[in-house]
């Protein structure tokens, strides 16, 4: 069965899926990766665009998606942050 | 001294007393702040709980600090204030010592909150208001070496197993050192429990070895962390 994913989790996956894709991704192939819906998905977008984790770029009306250098530091965070909530169980 | 007595406090050891503060301090505060960035990232509650109950109780070992400072230092600090027309430093020492145990049973009320999934306002309530209490009666000695450390251990008892749930669930270095750490801060406890009812000098030292080893035991599990 599968573990309900948390923020963090969902937020970890659709990064690590843009850089898994050379740092750049189609909207249609981060919400693949993603496995959320397009709702939930745009919701965790705009909060990943307001943190500044990823951005948008339109070349010749195609929408891509860009990881950030925070997006990346984020990334490399995560294990220790993930480390750290489990250690507490919180 | 007289003020000393009133925590039936070994002589020798009030220097290091005030060391161990000032480390009990520093821990918790940086375990503070890493939970706050953790907030920050995940936006989950508990992490700002989490964030609160630890900077709680780093208030509360900085009064501690104080307290101790003024002890350590009760001489110099009468002169200085009675040249300067300051308060006396026995009602400083004291207000410290109210704040030390309010805060620091603050922070565990918080974090026995979290523990035991308690969401009902009125009850964090209720147990902060319990708190207060404790932190209003450590005037009197007795009362001090009894309710805050009956207190805290009631506390402590509702974390313990959640931490000990959580070693056995993730079964990782982390996960052991945090449930070590609250399992020695209830055995200190329990030890210095039992100096209101015979004070041995070997129990008031031990606990607080075994209550700066829990801590330390808190910033190894960070470090560990922050090594990954």
């Amino acid at each position: 069965m599968n573990e309900r994913r948390d923020k963090l989790r969902i937020i970890y996956d659709m990064l690590a899926a843009v850089q898994d894709k050379g740092g750049k991704i189609k909207p249609t192939h981060l919400l693949y990766k993603s496995n959320l819906s397009h709702s939930k998905m745009q919701i965790y977008l705009n909060d990943l665009f307001a943190k500044d984790m990823i951005k948008e770029e339109l070349n010749k009306a195609n929408k891509c998606y860009i990881i950030t250098k925070k997006g990346i530091k984020f990334l490399e965070d995560y294990k220790k942050i993930k480390e750290f909530t489990d250690s507490f169980g919180f | 001294m007289a003020i000393n007595d009133l925590l039936f406090r070994p002589a020798w050891f009030l220097r290091t007393e005030l060391l161990f503060g000032i480390i009990a301090f520093l821990i918790t505060l940086i375990i503070s702040y890493y939970s706050y960035r953790v907030y920050k990232i995940s936006e989950n509650k508990k992490y700002k709980y989490l964030t609160v109950s630890f900077f709680s109780m780093s208030l509360g070992f900085m009064f501690k600090a104080i307290s101790d400072l003024i002890i350590v230092y009760f001489d110099a600090f009468l002169k200085t204030f009675r040249f300067f027309g300051f308060i006396s430093p026995t009602y400083i020492y004291t207000g410290s010592l109210i704040l030390y145990v309010f805060f620091v049973l603050s922070g565990f009320v918080i974090l026995s909150c979290l523990a035991s999934q308690v969401r009902n306002k009125s009850i964090i309530l209720s147990l902060l208001s319990i708190a207060f209490l404790c932190a209003i009666l450590v005037r009197q000695a007795r009362s001090f070496t009894f309710f805050y450390f009956f207190a805290f251990v009631l506390l402590v008892v509702y974390i313990v197993p959640y931490m000990y749930n959580n070693y056995k669930d993730k079964k990782n270095k982390s996960s052991y050192f945090v449930f070590l750490s609250f399992a020695l801060l209830a055995v200190s406890n329990l030890l210095f429990i039992a100096l209101s009812s015979r004070y041995s000098a070997i129990i008031y030292t031990g606990g607080h070895f075994i209550s700066l080893l829990a801590y330390i035991l808190l910033l190894l599990n960070l470090t560990l962390v922050l090594k990954k």
